[in-house]
């Protein structure tokens, strides 16, 4: 067990009330696994990202639960303890190139400027490690690129670089939040290959934020979907896909157009949206846009339990009865 | 044609950039670098490309919303290449747009209500009375209560946003309209609601789409034709599913084969992975211009600019190669 996640709370006091963007969320991440994190915007899901960094922004706060990684009780340690671990151990890709790197300095010395500060090493050695990460990532002409400026770089060039100063100093988990939404298709693939590739050949575990459930398919061999703040379905990618048990994740698979629809046919849709933070229903979450609501959903809020071989779902509702 | 609604003709934006302040030399970005194609009446044109192919560029320039470098532009007969502004205002009562962003493309300090009338006013159409009984009617076919108009903006979702732009849209009942990203701001649940919208307000107005977008599972449902871009040009256009079932540009080719797949038991699929980047739209590659990345490359690629060629079907590429495997 690489990372442990136990009934996590994050939230944030505003003049609007308590916004539970992070609400008793659980799960656990093996050394060399991609875990899934799915939900549309304002669900969480980065914030949950930012948990584990401990960089949860004011005015939000994480309230309670454990986080466990590689040994270290995440929420005992110190700020000084904590940032030896970040882009140390753990390390984070955003979904922004643009914005996440520093315009002032070139990539090189943003890359080795982390491998001086975790690793000790020198500027010279640093600048060659660099180098060579480029080159892992795939940039051509790493020899010159290193001494280029952000601006000078593609999107798919940028997050390249940002994979690189991720993966500079080896860590045992990466988060990438929506690593790819920036980039064009054809560049995606490539994004996801490297991704794919890195994961494979050190072992290290990723924690894959999408909105984009055709990329979840294709690279996460487990995912947890969430819904205004809480993880509402989680089980293995084969699974979720084959028999998805909660009314949303059946909602947001048949809304994905998948082109074999005939022209005439309408695409499914959930009615209404997604629901502010601060005014959300009693009971179920997501019972005023589901279809199999019954009474008590409007009454009692579901746990998450397993219905059977770690298939877990928060819902009162046995769909397949349906 | 008869049928014919809109005709493009070898049309081209070049934009000029300066190379800083401390150079003369200037640069050229060539946007669109001759496209031609027909949009017939009541038809659902899509153009899809990657950043920099210029298919917004291309929906801009027909609602003159940019003025074109070169090339024609037949609206309904009538040539708006050199339409002037007097004119192109008359014109836009028949092609309107809608846009990617609906937080910026609402003004903040009008009501919905407005929002929605003020096409009807700028074209002086019906009494107040008049207008105001459409706007509901309009916001109720866009599936908002009428009771919203009086509400401003920032009070609405960004779903419930791109209905209203959608309602501004259509209040003219328009022959054309160009949708540029319309649901790519949205959440993938709201996505599919708001296509649903724009097909039965297609059907029900018979209005000709040109629809932009990077989407192609979204494209493949709401098209008749498909018209690929790559650097300025188009390379391939056929009907959807021959496009879809029959790619024949090596770039058409690995664009549909990059698309993620929502099932995890076809993760092991081939996809043509291309190499390198999108080369800049000021550098443009000689020859083929997607010839640097193209897994199909052979020298005499670096040397011709390949034409579009007829494939039968009316379906179109631009490939020396193409043949091989037509």
């Amino acid at each position: 067990m690489l990372l442990s996640v136990n009934r996590l709370k994050t939230h944030f006091t505003t003049p609007d009330g308590v916004i539970r963007a992070v609400d008793d969320v659980s799960f656990k991440v093996d050394k060399g696994k991609v875990m899934g994190l799915v939900g549309e915007s304002g669900c969480g899901k980065s914030m949950t990202a930012l948990s584990l960094m401990r960089l949860v922004p004011p005015p939000g706060r994480i309230v309670s639960g454990e986080m466990f990684f590689d040994g270290h009780d995440l929420l005992k340690l110190n700020s000084e303890e904590i940032r030896k671990l970040r882009g140390n151990r753990m390390a984070m890709v955003f979904q922004d190139p643009m914005t996440s790197l520093n315009p002032v300095f070139s990539v090189g010395n943003q890359i080795a400027e982390i491998l001086r500060v975790h690793k000790g090493l020198k500027r010279s050695e640093a600048l060659d490690k660099a180098q060579f990460l480029l080159q892992r990532v795939g940039i051509p002409d790493p020899s010159r690129r290193i001494r280029e400026y952000p601006h000078q770089l593609s999107g798919g060039m940028k997050q390249r670089v940002m994979i690189a100063m991720a993966i500079a100093c080896e860590p045992s988990l990466i988060i990438a939040d929506e690593p790819t939404t920036a980039l064009d298709v054809t560049i995606q693939a490539q994004i996801l290959r490297l991704l794919r590739e890195l994961i494979e050949t050190s072992n290290t575990a990723l924690i894959l934020i999408s909105h984009d459930l055709g990329i979840i398919a294709e690279m996460a061999d487990e995912v947890a979907i969430m819904y205004a703040g809480k993880i509402v379905e989680h089980a293995t990618t084969r699974d979720l896909f084959a028999e998805p048990l909660h009314p949303y994740t059946i909602g947001l698979l048949q809304s994905i157009p998948r082109g074999e629809e005939k022209r005439e046919k309408q695409l499914r849709t959930i009615q209404g949206s997604v629901p502010k933070l601060y005014e959300l229903p009693a009971g179920c979450m997501f019972n005023p846009r589901c279809k199999y609501v019954v009474d008590r959903c409007r009454r009692e809020e579901p746990e998450l339990i397993d219905s059977g071989g770690g298939h877990l779902v928060r819902c009162w509702v046995d769909v397949k009865k349906q | 044609m008869s049928n014919e609604l809109l005709s493009v003709k070898d049309l081209k934006k070049h934009f000029h950039v300066d190379e800083g302040i401390f150079s003369s030399r200037k640069r050229v970005v060539h946007a669109v670098d001759g496209i031609s194609f027909e949009l017939a009446k009541n038809e659902v044109l899509s153009l899809v490309g990657e950043s920099g192919s210029g298919k917004s560029t291309t929906g801009r320039l027909i609602l003159k919303l940019l003025e074109p470098t070169e090339g024609k532009i037949i609206f309904m007969g009538e040539d708006i290449s050199n339409a002037g502004r007097k004119r192109m205002k008359e014109l836009r009562r028949e092609m309107q747009i809608i846009f990617q962003d609906p937080y910026a493309s609402l003004n903040p300090r009008m009501t919905v209500g407005e929002i929605v009338e003020e096409p009807l006013i700028v074209h002086k159409i019906g009494t107040k009375q008049e207008r105001r009984d459409e706007v509901a009617n309009l916001l109720q076919k866009v599936g908002l209560n009428p009771e919203v108009m009086k509400r401003y903006p920032h009070e609405f979702s960004g779903g419930q946003r791109q209905r209203v732009g959608i309602a501004r849209a259509v209040a003219l009942k328009p022959k054309l309209i160009v949708a540029d990203e319309p649901v790519s701001a949205l959440d993938v649940s709201i996505q599919a609601q708001v296509i649903n919208l724009l097909k039965e307000l297609q059907e029900e107005y018979h209005i000709a789409f040109l629809f932009i977008a990077h989407d192609l599972n979204i494209v493949r449902i709401i098209s008749n034709r498909v018209a690929v871009m790559y650097l300025g040009k188009i390379v391939e256009l056929a009907e959807v599913e021959e496009l879809f079932k029959h790619p024949l540009h090596p770039y058409t080719q690995a664009l549909l084969s990059a698309i993620p797949v929502p099932d995890p038991s076809r993760k092991d699929r081939k996809i043509i992975l291309l190499e390198g980047d999108i080369p800049s739209p000021i550098d443009i590659p000689q020859g083929c211009r997607f010839h640097t990345r193209c897994p199909k490359m052979i020298p005499r690629c670096k040397e011709i600019i390949p034409p579009l060629e007829d494939f039968g079907n009316s379906h179109v590429a631009a490939c020396i190669r193409a043949h091989e495997w037509a």
